[in-house]
């Protein structure tokens, strides 16, 4: 990181602009972002010439799997045998603190808008875990 | 022959190696991804017999199936670890650790401990918000390296947890049909050799960045500020894409879908859809190089929509179906999902009813510091030049302002190079720190447009478009 080096300057503006601030306006300084390779490019007359260079190779990946269920307790088997259908538990454990009711809402969501193949009496056991698993307490 | 188990509880995710077990059982099955639903309450620890029934479930088809078997079914190379101390969980647990597992950050919210995990491919260290499908945030750090985010750091957002993890550019073709005058179907190398290149840097930002930030808190992917990220973007005009189809007369909206698809045969589809005038407008563009270098998978290669200046929702990934509506798209993903209060700053209280829903669209200014983070230790009498980035939302950065009073007074910090109206920009700010103690420094900007950010946070129920006036305090000492 470069320094402000501009002393005379920073005297000047300090009692001319700050003197009730204990922070003092020194100098200005500005470190351009470093230009990608990509940039140098852009807009060049070779941009189309270029457009040969560009390597299409296959790309196989492997996604890591969540190692992670829902804690034991009353409820959890429907958590597992449902939530992880679309999604790892992860996102759910990730929440803040909800009530049951709160819980309901999203629970239903789940049902209606992405066909979650949940029980409707499942609804409400589930939403009493998922209630239970975050405590609140914890800040906001 | 008995073995010990440990952690092999209902939820536990399958090695890949017992998934012969299924397919072994159920002919012409190709699951990739099962879960053990019941192991009739085995504990740490605790015998796992031949006689002991596993219930698995796992989806193909998309349909939920159930299978169970017992122990005894399982080949005995499943129990070599066991036999060797490991355990069935041991096993189960032995892939796909992640590089980085122990190392936690604690994000400025409850329940805010994330891990930072290294094992997604293409990526770097990234902030781990969700495993499947994929949620991956950018270390704030990051930001501060440079105006453009690198693509192994560049943030990760999927909503459907079926991607396609092989792609092979020699097979992939983007349709284009519906209301056109001749449907087409273009391979890469037709984008590439058939059309004038286009180039852009824009921010990507996901719509819901910074929602663990909300108070009241609101559900969704718990984000702190790192859902964004800055690219250049090159590939082809949407527009020209468009006229090569021919957009027909009554041509209303253009809808776009990915690769991507959920488990279940009910799960709308991801799909997209701009006014026909705005997916003309020569800026929306069909991106299929990130930084000079074709996109990381989980950042939708080979093709991605980049919509500049509008939150990234837009932003299909895997891009491969393009298709023009005579009327308005009534998908769940366009019309009833990604809604905010048609209200200034999309801003309503949490006790508001009745408000007018719209579609997310634009993008709102917001500036961040990136060379110091709260509660950073600074020497007092010591000039210290203080940098961050700012961006316009959906036009340039005309200022950043810094204040050190409150917000009673703002000095305009120097701007860094112009990327053009919808990039990161980079600002800095000489300050020395004259007095101990703890001082709270703020930053803001104004767009080219003159909206600046807020003094206080918004709130709505979907946890959008947050971008008050950032403020972080330092111990000066």
């Amino acid at each position: 990181m470069s320094i402000a080096s501009n002393h005379r300057e920073s005297a000047r503006r300090k009692y001319a602009v700050m003197r009730a601030i204990p922070v003092v306006l020194a100098g200005m300084l500005v470190v351009d972002a470093p230009q990608l390779r990509a940039e140098n490019t852009a807009g060049s007359p070779e941009k189309a010439a270029k457009q040969a260079d560009v390597q299409w190779v296959k790309v196989s990946v492997e996604l890591p799997v969540s190692q992670t269920p829902f804690p034991a307790g009353e409820g959890s088997v429907i958590a597992n045998a449902q939530c992880l259908i679309c999604h790892s538990a992860g996102m759910v454990l990730r929440q803040p603190a909800r009530t049951q009711e709160q819980w309901k809402e999203t629970i239903n969501k789940m049902r209606s808008s992405y066909g979650a193949p949940l029980p409707a009496e499942q609804v409400d056991p589930l939403a009493a875990y998922l209630s239970r698993l975050i405590p609140d307490g914890k800040g906001s | 022959m008995a073995f010990v188990t440990f952690g092999l509880r209902s939820g536990t995710i399958l090695h890949p190696s017992l998934l012969s077990l299924i397919r072994d059982r159920k002919a012409n099955t190709s699951c990739r991804y099962a879960w053990l639903v019941s192991v009739h309450a085995l504990s740490d620890g605790e015998t796992l017999g031949k006689r002991t029934n596993l219930a698995f479930r796992w989806v193909e088809g998309g349909v939920v199936k159930r299978s169970v078997a017992n122990a005894a079914s399982l080949s005995r190379r499943h129990f070599l670890a066991g036999a060797s101390g490991l355990g069935l969980a041991g096993l189960l647990g032995a892939l796909n650790r992640p590089a980085w597992a122990g190392e936690l950050i604690e994000l400025p919210f409850a329940n805010g401990r994330r891990e930072l995990v290294t094992n997604f491919p293409q990526k770097g260290v990234m902030i781990l918000q969700r495993t499947r499908p994929p949620l991956l945030e950018t270390p704030f750090e990051v930001f501060d390296k440079g105006v453009f985010t690198p693509n192994d750091r560049f943030y990760v957002r999927w909503h459907l947890p079926n991607i396609p993890t092989s792609i092979d550019p020699a097979n992939f073709s983007l349709k284009v049909r519906g209301q056109v005058r001749q449907p087409i179907s273009l391979t890469l190398h037709d984008l590439l050799n058939d059309f004038q290149p286009f180039e852009i840097a824009a921010v990507n930002q996901c719509s819901g960045n910074s929602r663990g930030l909300f108070s009241p808190r609101v559900t969704g992917g718990q984000w702190d500020n790192g859902a964004m990220g800055n690219a250049l973007w090159r590939g082809v005009r949407l527009k020209d894409v468009l006229d090569r189809a021919g957009v027909g007369a009554g041509a209303v909206q253009v809808r776009c879908k990915g690769l991507d698809t959920g488990v279940l045969p009910q799960t709308p589809n991801f799909m997209k859809s701009l006014a026909v005038d705005h997916a003309r407008d020569g800026e929306v563009m069909i991106a299929y190089e990130m930084n000079g270098k074709p996109l990381p998978l989980l950042n939708g290669f080979p093709l991605r929509l980049v919509v500049p200046g509008w939150y990234a929702t837009y932003w299909v990934k895997m891009l491969a179906d393009i298709e023009v509506l005579d009327k308005p798209d009534d998908n769940y993903w366009t019309s009833k999902a990604y809604l905010i209060p048609d209200t200034p700053g999309a801003n309503v209280t949490p006790e508001q009813k009745g408000v007018k829903m719209i579609p997310i669209n634009r993008m709102v200014p917001r500036s961040f510091f990136t060379s110091l983070a709260d509660g950073a230790a600074v020497a007092r009498g010591q000039t210290l030049i203080v940098r961050g980035i700012a961006f316009g939302g959906d036009t340039g950065v005309a200022k950043v302002l810094v204040s050190v009073d409150q917000g009673r007074q703002w000095q305009e910090a120097r701007l860094g190079s112009n990327h053009g109206k919808y990039s990161f920009r980079q600002w800095e700010f000489p300050m020395r720190f004259a007095t101990a103690g703890r001082q709270r420094l703020m930053v803001r900007t104004v767009n080219a447009a003159g909206v600046t950010q807020p003094d206080h946070p918004i709130w709505n129920g979907g946890g959008f478009m947050r971008n008050e006036i950032e403020s972080i305090g330092v111990e000066v000492s």
